[in-house]
């Protein structure tokens, strides 16, 4: 038996097949969603230590997801074994239900998701105790618990996926069971959690030295967030916050709204990308379907129906559609399903660096995996013994603006400049891994090759969410916070110089721009956050007026 | 493995259907082997895009590929790329509403000639398929190998730039 797994950033989920169906397990409490919650040491797992995470924030780790494949710690278990606890769990909750072991699985992972971040996963899946069967992309698997009721169908389809840490979309075409992915795009840094960030941010600047306090409103305002799905307004209350006061704030839909645009706005470039990739327009698609938590959002469901001029597919739950579409693949693979097959791509471009610092691409990003691409190399000195690859991943064109992959090295039989021959096959498996072979073109013997994985310089925001102090966290997020407050108030106040230069304001709201710019100025002197933050705001307001004069007048122009 | 003729043009559409079928039966997670479903999706990857599946053509028919002149209006072509693509490069966006205002024209600009542009190169493409079509339709009578270089070297240039003037208005529009 092998079981289909969602290894969510917010909520995990597991299920097995049951008579040609997915079925998904509920856990010791009655629920299939588990909160992909750890608490060391302990370690607990899941909703208890959800429950933990307002009265021990520094101990409870959440969203550990975000930092699969990168260099970091906490209590001293890097993000693989972290995620082997939850994935443990979930293995605990399905045998104990079916009453039998379960050693196989089908984990799934965001589709933009890097060669060291699926590694990280099934590795992770392997210290569970799991034989990870496949590495799955997320929306393709939801794309399969969508199609699974009309196989006989000729259809385009595009799977807009927003989960709590990561945003993919993709564009599909299934023909007679045959799941062929024509293009994905996404962002591994993008979701529910940076909604909950601005929103924390905005609601109140965080309180040095109060993480308790921290904690209890960020809980607090994701549960507005929710209600929010549903009402107009939602009040987030803390009794007793500080002693004797309570804190209460009152949060209204379009509030919300006005404060999640700019990250929802995000996934517009990626799904015209991917549909250009696609080499789709509109017209071509049958069909738009959702899932991932944060596609409840109204919001998010305007924008979607916005961007592909169709009302979207909501007929699946969006927290349990990728969890079933894994169970299917996992029923595929142990034959339980007939008829269907799944074809997905490599979402990033992979190559190694050439000459110059540039990236050479071997295989382009949405080509159909598993594919091998092979590359000759030979020496570029007379008898030059070796070759350092640097193999990378993305889709720029500098070498050093890639993903670095890692290295290995050929060896060459000494001889004339050209003369050495060394074959070397890049292999991405049905799970998106790379594997490299060389092959001596002289004994035609292929050997594996092992990478070494690049040192991958921890991203300063992992570090800080990581951190063994929330309290630390947030003091360094304040300062960031501020520098880029800093910056804007300068953009604006340079640009509010300038259009004067060119608008004519009566003297009238000339002055009311000037007291609002005297205001930033000073505030930016000052060097206090909260008084920066709504001086810029309140200058923000008040030059609407002169940024629609401006884009007017050069519209006249034009 | 697809079971085409070895010639230039080849029905897109056609080929997919192949591919599908053939994925259906042989794809390693139903019944095929690995590397079996590997050559065949390899091959689908040559033959679907022109420039690849000219490649491919040309590596068969000849022993060494002919060195190609770029066909005319390239290097023009070239030339205009670059520097729209410097000024691409220059232009810096702003965060506040009213220094987008300020730089409003100039995004306008670059838009227009972007799409100036794309509109060039879509045209340019479909030039080298209408070629594409008439040498297939003499094939394999006549085998012009020189022009199958041209062709080969003219689609690789125009889609790169096309995909970077699309990358380019993608973020313009953002």
């Amino acid at each position: 038996m092998i079981a289909g797994i969602d290894l969510g950033t917010t909520n995990s989920l597991i299920g097995v097949m049951d008579a040609g169906f997915p079925i998904l397990i509920a856990g010791e409490e009655g629920e299939r969603l588990t909160p992909s919650v750890v608490h060391l040491p302990g370690p607990l797992v899941g909703r208890a230590a959800a429950r933990l995470r307002v009265v021990q924030p520094a101990n409870t780790i959440s969203s550990i997801k975000r930092s699969m494949g990168r260099d970091v710690r906490f209590h001293g278990k890097n993000p693989e074994e972290i995620s082997a606890l939850i994935l443990g769990k979930l293995k605990r909750d399905a045998e104990r239900a079916l009453e039998q072991t379960v050693s196989r699985a089908v984990i799934t992972v965001p589709a933009y998701f890097n060669d060291g971040q699926r590694q990280a996963t099934k590795r992770a899946g392997e210290l569970a105790g799991f034989t990870v069967e496949r590495i799955v992309n997320e929306p393709t698997a939801a794309a399969l618990a969508y199609g699974l009721d009309k196989l006989n169908a000729k259809s385009k389809i595009a799977v807009f996926d927003l989960g709590g840490g990561t945003f993919d979309i993709t564009i599909l075409e299934l023909n007679e069971g045959v799941f062929h992915v024509l293009a994905t795009h996404g962002n591994t840094r993008l979701g529910g959690d940076d909604i909950d960030n601005a929103l924390l941010s905005e609601i109140e600047i965080a309180r040095e030295g109060d993480p308790l306090f921290t904690a209890r409103l960020r809980e607090a305002a994701i549960e507005a967030k929710h209600r929010l799905s549903l009402e107009e307004e939602a009040r987030i209350e803390l009794p007793f916050a500080e002693g004797e006061t309570s804190f209460s704030h009152l949060l209204t839909r379009a509030g919300l709204e006005r404060i999640a645009r700019p990250i929802v706005e995000k996934t517009r470039g990626h799904c015209l990308r991917a549909l250009a990739d696609a080499r789709l327009s509109l017209a071509d698609l049958d069909q738009v379907v959702l899932a991932g938590g944060a596609t409840r959002m109204p919001m998010v469901r305007r924008l979607v129906a916005a961007l592909f001029e169709r009302e979207p597919n909501t007929s699946h739950n969006p927290d349990e559609v990728v969890a079933l579409g894994a169970t299917i693949q996992a029923g595929i693979l142990e034959g339980a399903v007939q008829n269907m097959v799944l074809l997905d791509v490599t979402p990033l471009s992979l190559g190694i660096e050439t000459f110059g610092g540039l990236m050479n691409v071997i295989i382009p990003r949405n080509s159909t995996i598993p594919l091998k691409a092979g590359e000759m190399f030979t020496n570029a000195m007379p008898n030059q013994r070796s070759m350092l690859i640097k193999v990378l991943q993305g889709e720029r064109e500098m070498a050093r603006d890639n993903w670095p992959l890692g290295q290995f090295e050929i060896a060459f039989e000494p001889g004339a400049k050209g003369q050495a021959r060394v074959g070397v096959q890049f292999e991405i498996d049905a799970n998106g891994i790379l594997h490299v072979l060389a092959r001596d073109t002289k004994t035609g013997a292929e050997k594996i090759v092992a990478i070494q994985s690049a040192v991958d310089v921890s991203d300063e925001a992992v570090e800080k969410m990581l951190g063994d102090s929330v309290e630390h966290a947030f003091e360094d997020m304040n300062e960031r916070i501020l520098t880029e407050s800093k910056l804007k108030a300068s953009e604006m106040l340079a640009a509010v110089r300038h259009a004067f230069g060119i608008i004519d304001l009566s003297a009238e709201e000339k002055r009311k721009v000037e007291v609002l710019a005297r205001e930033v100025e000073a505030a930016m002197e000052s060097g206090e956050l909260a008084r920066l933050k709504k001086a810029n705001a309140a200058l923000d307001e008040g030059t609407q007026r002169l940024a629609t004069l401006l884009v007017e007048r050069a519209m006249e122009k034009e | 493995m697809l079971g085409e003729p070895r010639k230039p043009w080849l029905d897109a559409v056609e080929l997919k259907e192949k591919f599908h079928a053939l994925t259906a039966r042989h794809h390693p997670d139903i019944a095929g082997e690995a590397g079996d479903f590997q050559a065949l999706n390899a091959a689908y990857q040559t033959l679907r895009e022109p420039r690849t599946r000219l490649r491919h053509l040309l590596e068969l028919e000849c022993a060494s590929i002919p060195g190609a002149d770029a066909p005319p209006g390239i290097a023009a072509l070239f030339m205009k790329m670059s520097a729209l693509q410097q000024a691409f490069n220059a232009f810096k966006p702003a965060s506040t509403p009213l220094a987008q205002a300020l730089l409003a024209p100039e995004r306008w600009k670059l838009i227009r000639s972007f799409k100036e542009c794309l509109a060039v190169l879509d045209a340019g493409m479909d030039e080298l398929l209408e070629e594409l079509r008439r040498i297939d339709s003499e094939w394999p009578d006549k085998k012009p190998v020189d022009r199958l270089a041209a062709l080969c070297q003219g689609f690789s240039y125009l889609s790169k730039w096309t995909g970077q003037a699309r990358e380019a208005l993608l973020s313009l529009n953002a």
